[in-house]
Formats: structure tokens, sequence, C-alpha cells
């Protein structure tokens, strides 16, 4: 690979990264897009994968807004059936030739509605490469060793509470809040738990809750001594 | 025979008979109203129309409720002793074929057969119209979109306004993706609404707009619309504060002068039916025919869609079809 393909590479690699900048609050719901999508999957499977995620986080997006975003930065695509091929080779030979498009019609004199066989959604070489940087241990070890090492005490009081069980915002509040750390500048829990969120590490479904990724970042703080 | 003298008479005003009128409204109508039903509006109710923020509120009739909706539909889904109004082409049976079959042996069982036909005719014409207004009135959702897609659309009606609208709509939905919603709400603003200060690609979709010299809202044609729901004891509820003489509207009126005219007829009020007949002729005659056609070609230019392209096509020959189809209901009704 010459300099010029690994540029390309970051640079596209980039382009997936955008995509989170572009829609925020929704990384959880993009991350859980690109997993998915290392395998084929219809539009219906990922509404399905997509919906509880959207449930909760109050986007103003679509499922279908959001799958438009990380199609046009590159992190996924979507390869048509050949059903769908065909439907669109039809209409595109009518366009060249000047000709109308006659939809089938049935032994009973109606047109036939046609339901093509869905395509599928698949992770690009970029949505490949981005995942494979490891996007959300990235952000958790800029979060703690980079943007706010200090708080890491916090982090892991955080994700010890919530390992004990889902907390509600006050609990979350009280454990932040009671911390020394967060007094001068005074720093509420919100910050604290959203960053974990973004990190992957906590979610919200009518409670604060860990993650797999959470439980994995509380013991590497635990082992590393990170304070 | 009654229902052979409908056919007949239809055929004579040049329209399609009596299997294939019924064939130039598609047969869509269930679906469509359970469509509405499932995205949370009121289905089409068998005394008029209420769709969701946008509704007509009848405060003289009696309420019928999903009842009624349901009776709409039982009798627009035709009567068992007729040939049937909904029947395919190919199985529709024509008046001479009819008169010598046994099925109906007696004059009563004639006029029965005859009555049921007009009233599931009227119901079809009805339901045509619900539709009709839903779309102009707002964006198309998912459950409409999903209910156009399982209706049925006849590929040769006898109007080429029709035709041409069927399939174009099925060409569009033939080519339906997964952000064909958004197309649509997009094209719906595009045309309807309009993201530009030049007034020449928005089709308004009011009379007044077309039919007042300066082209301005709340005109004549929007006070003489008001009068004519006021003349049936409607009122429009409106949250959106869209005036009156809306396309969406207007389609709408017509559907609750036909489901009116259905129950007239079912109770044995003849003479009621014909009055709401009348007025419906007198209300697509003065106003829907009277600005439907150049809205209709603004559509058409404007449009980014195939399907609002379709829609424009659809509206004009349906407004044709029902045109000719009512005169043709008028008339029976009077002898």
């Amino acid at each position: 690979m010459d300099n010029v393909d690994v540029l390309e590479r970051l640079h596209s690699v980039a382009r997936v990264a955008d995509a989170f900048e572009a829609v925020p609050g929704n990384q959880r719901v993009l991350m859980a897009v690109l997993q998915a999508c290392r395998e084929p999957q219809t539009s219906e499977e990922l509404d399905a994968i997509m919906a509880p995620i959207l449930e909760n986080n109050r986007s103003v997006h679509s499922a279908v807004e959001l799958r438009k975003v990380l199609e046009d930065h590159g992190g996924i695509r979507y390869v048509k059936s050949d059903e769908e091929e065909l439907a669109e080779a039809k209409m595109r030979d009518a366009e060249e030739n000047g000709e109308v498009e006659i939809p089938e019609i049935d032994d009973e004199g109606f047109y036939v509605v046609s339901t093509p066989a869905p395509g599928a959604w698949q992770l690009t070489e970029a949505g490949q490469a981005y995942l494979d940087g490891d996007p959300v241990g990235a952000y958790a070890r800029d979060l703690l060793e980079t943007r706010e090492p200090q708080y890491a005490p916090v982090y892991r009081e955080l994700l010890e509470l919530l390992s004990e069980g889902p907390a509600t915002k006050q609990e979350v509040d009280k454990v932040a809040e009671s911390n020394p750390l967060t007094a001068e500048p005074r720093m509420y829990g919100g910050h604290f738990v959203g960053e974990l969120e973004k990190a992957g590490a906590a979610e919200w479904d009518g409670a604060w809750a860990i993650t797999e990724y959470g439980r994995t970042l509380l013991a590497e703080l635990a082992a590393t001594g990170r304070e | 025979m009654e229902n052979e003298a409908m056919a007949a008479n239809m055929q004579s005003q040049g329209v399609a008979g009596e299997d294939e009128t019924c064939m130039a409204t598609p047969d869509f109508a269930s679906e469509a109203e359970q469509g509405l039903t499932d995205e949370g509006m009121a289905c089409a109710k068998a005394q008029g129309l209420a769709s969701g923020n946008v509704a007509f509120v009848e405060s003289q009739v009696a309420a019928g409720g999903d009842e009624s909706c349901d009776e709409a539909r039982d009798l627009a889904d035709g009567c068992a002793m007729c040939a049937g109004a909904q029947a395919p082409a190919g199985e529709a049976v024509t008046p001479e074929e009819d008169s010598s079959t046994n099925a109906v042996e007696d004059a009563d069982s004639d006029e029965f057969c005859a009555h049921e036909e007009l009233v599931s005719l009227l119901a079809q014409q009805a339901a045509g119209y619900e539709l009709l207004g839903r779309l102009f009135q707002r964006e198309v959702d998912a459950g409409l979109l999903r209910s156009l897609c399982e209706g049925r659309y006849p590929a040769h009606t006898g109007n080429d306004h029709l035709d041409e609208g069927y399939r174009g709509l099925v060409v569009f939905l033939n080519h339906r993706g997964e952000r064909t919603g958004t197309e649509l709400n997009v094209d719906y603003l595009h045309v309807f609404i309009g993201n530009t200060q030049d007034t020449s690609h928005v089709a308004y979709p009011y009379e007044s707009v077309y039919t007042s010299p300066d082209r301005l809202l709340m005109q004549d044609a929007r006070d003489a619309v008001l009068a004519a729901y006021r003349s049936e004891m409607i009122t429009l509820v409106n949250e959106h504060n869209e005036p009156e003489d809306h396309m969406g509207f207007e389609l709408a009126f017509c559907a609750v002068l036909l489901r009116r005219a259905v129950e007239a007829l079912t109770a044995g009020n003849t003479a009621r039916a014909i009055e709401l007949v009348e007025k419906e002729r007198a209300f697509v005659r003065d106003h829907l025919g009277v600005w439907a056609p150049e809205f209709a070609a603004d559509v058409k230019r404007i449009a980014q869609t195939g399907f609002y392209r379709a829609l424009a096509d659809i509206l004009l020959g349906y407004l044709e079809v029902d045109t000719a189809t009512m005169e043709a209901v008028a008339a029976e009704l009077g002898e």
C-alpha cells in the first residue's frame, strides 16, 4: 500500500467518523448499525435493531435518515437485489428509448404492484476499517487519558454504581457530586454519565445502566489503578 | 330492468358501462379505509370523513361511528344478488348476460338489486373521494403508502386521465425504496406548500387562488364553499387553519354528500338521496370542475415525483368519471 492509498484510507475512515459528528447523540445507534452490517442486513432487519435504541434517545432522525447519513459518509452501502436491479434496468431502458414504462398487468386487467425482494446493507471497507480502529475504546481512552484524566475516579465510581444495577438520574448525581473532585469547578452527574454514554459504557433505558463494554472499562480502570 | 337501464344509461353517456364504471374506481376502498384507521385517523365514516387534525364535524347528523363505517364498507362490497360492482373485468356480467340468467327472476328482486347497485356505486365513489381528499390534505405516511401498495389499479378504465394516472402511480410504487416516504414528504412540501418565493412554482391547493384575478386566498370561492358546507350543517375543524376551499376538503365534502346519499337510500329516503346527489353534482360542476384542470396541470408541471404527477391525472379522471356517473345515478334515481 503506497502513501496515496494510506491517505485515502485514512480519509475514508475519517469520513465515517464524521457521520457521528453529523448526527450527535446517535453514537449508539450508528455503532449498532455498523456492527450489524458486518453481515448483510435488510432494511427491515436494521429497523428491528435500531428501533429499541431510538426509542429512548429522542432523536429527531428516523432510522432511514440515520442509515442515509452512514451511507453518505461511506460507512455502509446498499446492495440492490436482483429484482431491484431488474426494475431499475427496466426504468432506465424506458427512459433511454423515450418510452413509457408499462407495469405488468394481471389476468383480471389490473396493474401489478410489485414488491421486489429487498437488497441488503453491507459494511464498506471504510466502515470496516473504522470498526477495526476500536472507536469505542478510542473514545474512552481519549476521555480518560487525554481530556479528563483527573476525573477517572468519578467515572470509576459511576461505573461501579451502574454495575450494581440500573440507577436513576438522582443516584448518578449523588455519586458524582459527592466526590470532592467535582466541587471546583462545579461538575454535575449529567456530564459524566453523558460521556460514559458516548463512550458506549452506559445506556439509558428508563434508567442508567452499564453496558458490556462498560464492565470491561470498569475492570480496566480497577486493574490499572487509573485514579 | 332498472339495473340494465342504468348500465345502458351510463353507456349512452359515453361512460364505461356498469361494471366498467365501477372498474374506474380502484379497488382500494376498504384497504385505504383500513390504512386511515391504522394511522390513527377516523375511518371513512358513513356519515362523513374525519381525518386526524383536519376533519369535518357534522353538527346535526347522529354519529355513526365505526359501525357505520363497517356498514358502508359492507355496502361497498356489493350486493350478492347483483353482478358484483367490484367484479373483475373478466367476470363482469353484461346486462344481456344478466337477463339471460335465472339469478333475478321477479320484478321485486330487480328493484332490490338496482337499489343495492346504486348504494354500492355511491359508496364506492365516496371512498374514492375520501382517499383523494386525504392524499391532498397532507403528506403520505407509512400506513397509507402501504395501503396504496396493496391497492388494485385497473389498466384500462375508458378514461385517459385515469389510465395515465394509475399507470404512473403503479410505476412509482414499483420503484419505491426505503426513502420513498421521505421523498413524498419533500415533494408534498415542494408542490403544495412551496419552498420558493416564486409563486408560479407552487400549486397552492386552494380554489380561491385559482379563481380570483390576483390569485389570492380567502376570496369569493372560499365563501361559496363555506356556504355549501353549512348548507349540509358541516363544520370544518381545522387545526392547521387551512381555508375551507382547500382541494382536500372539497374532495372530502363530496365524499360526505355521497355517504349521506348512501344513508338516505338505505333508509328508503329517495328524495333526500336525490337532493344529495344533485348537491354533489352541483358542487363538482361549480367548484372542483372549475379549478381542478388548471391546478392539476400545475401539479404535473411542478411535482418532482411520479406520485404527485399521477395523482393529478387521477384527480382529473376521477372528476370526469364521477360527473358522468352521477348524471346517470341522478337519472336512475329520478325514474
